[in-house]
């Protein structure tokens, strides 16, 4: 197995046990051995490369045939929708062009639960649309 | 949760923004880790700065969902009116 593949199945694999449960996508090796959590930051289809951003932060670039058949096919299902939003390193920029997006795109604005603390987050995704969910803990 | 799963995580045309308005942010951040939430949040702190507090005037009460473009409109409001139209919108967009 490819040794940037090792290490991020390890990478995953801890970032999972050391934070219990996590929110985003699992991903599969190619021989369904290992199994690691992730966001999908951009894929790069011609050149059949994924990036996907783990729990700790880190964004990690790897061949998508060192995932599942499944995981291939969310990829390729998922292209589109991804290029349509903007598409990976675009994303930013696709953001910044929407009214909403760019207020959302401003850095430190946004938020996301990681273990018991909240951590800084971009957003993988340009979206067309928002729910906007108000709440409060009491 | 599961409607979230279902229809927002992997959706490509949909985010889900939780808005806290929790003045004590030790608090939200406590809840949001209990409840393991999977989407991002703005805190109350910020809320100017997001844009979304230009969508709480009127009879506004907590929960409170609204669904708005990307060009700040709302298209839906209410939990139920704004999950049937991301459903809509996965059907004929995704």
């Amino acid at each position: 197995m490819h040794m940037k593949l090792k290490h991020l199945l390890a990478v995953g694999i801890a970032a999972t046990i050391g934070f219990g449960a996590v929110s985003a996508r699992t991903w599969t090796s190619a021989d369904g051995s290992k199994k690691f959590e992730g966001e999908l930051k951009a894929f790069d289809k011609d050149g059949g490369k994924v990036t996907v951003i783990m729990r700790n932060g880190r964004s990690m670039t790897f061949d998508i045939a060192k995932l599942s058949e499944g995981d291939q096919t969310f990829l390729e299902e998922n292209a589109a929708g991804d290029a349509a939003a903007g598409g990976g390193d675009n994303v930013q920029e696709a953001l910044k062009a929407q009214k909403v997006g760019s207020k959302l795109s401003t850095r430190g604005l946004l938020e996301k639960i990681d273990g018991k603390k909240f951590a800084k987050y971009e957003f993988t995704k340009a979206p067309e649309f928002y729910i906007v969910y108000y709440s409060a803990s009491w | 949760m599961k409607q979230y799963n279902e229809q927002v995580a992997d959706n490509p045309l949909v985010e889900m923004i939780h808005v806290s308005l929790d003045d004590d942010e030790k608090a939200a951040e406590g809840w949001a880790a209990k409840e393991n939430f999977p989407w991002p949040t703005v805190m109350k702190s910020k809320l100017g700065r997001s844009g979304f507090d230009s969508y709480m005037s009127g009879r506004f009460g907590i929960p409170n969902y609204k669904l708005i473009n990307k060009d700040g409109e709302v298209v839906a409001e209410g939990k139920g009116a704004v999950f049937q139209k991301v459903a809509e919108l996965k059907k004929t967009d995704a």
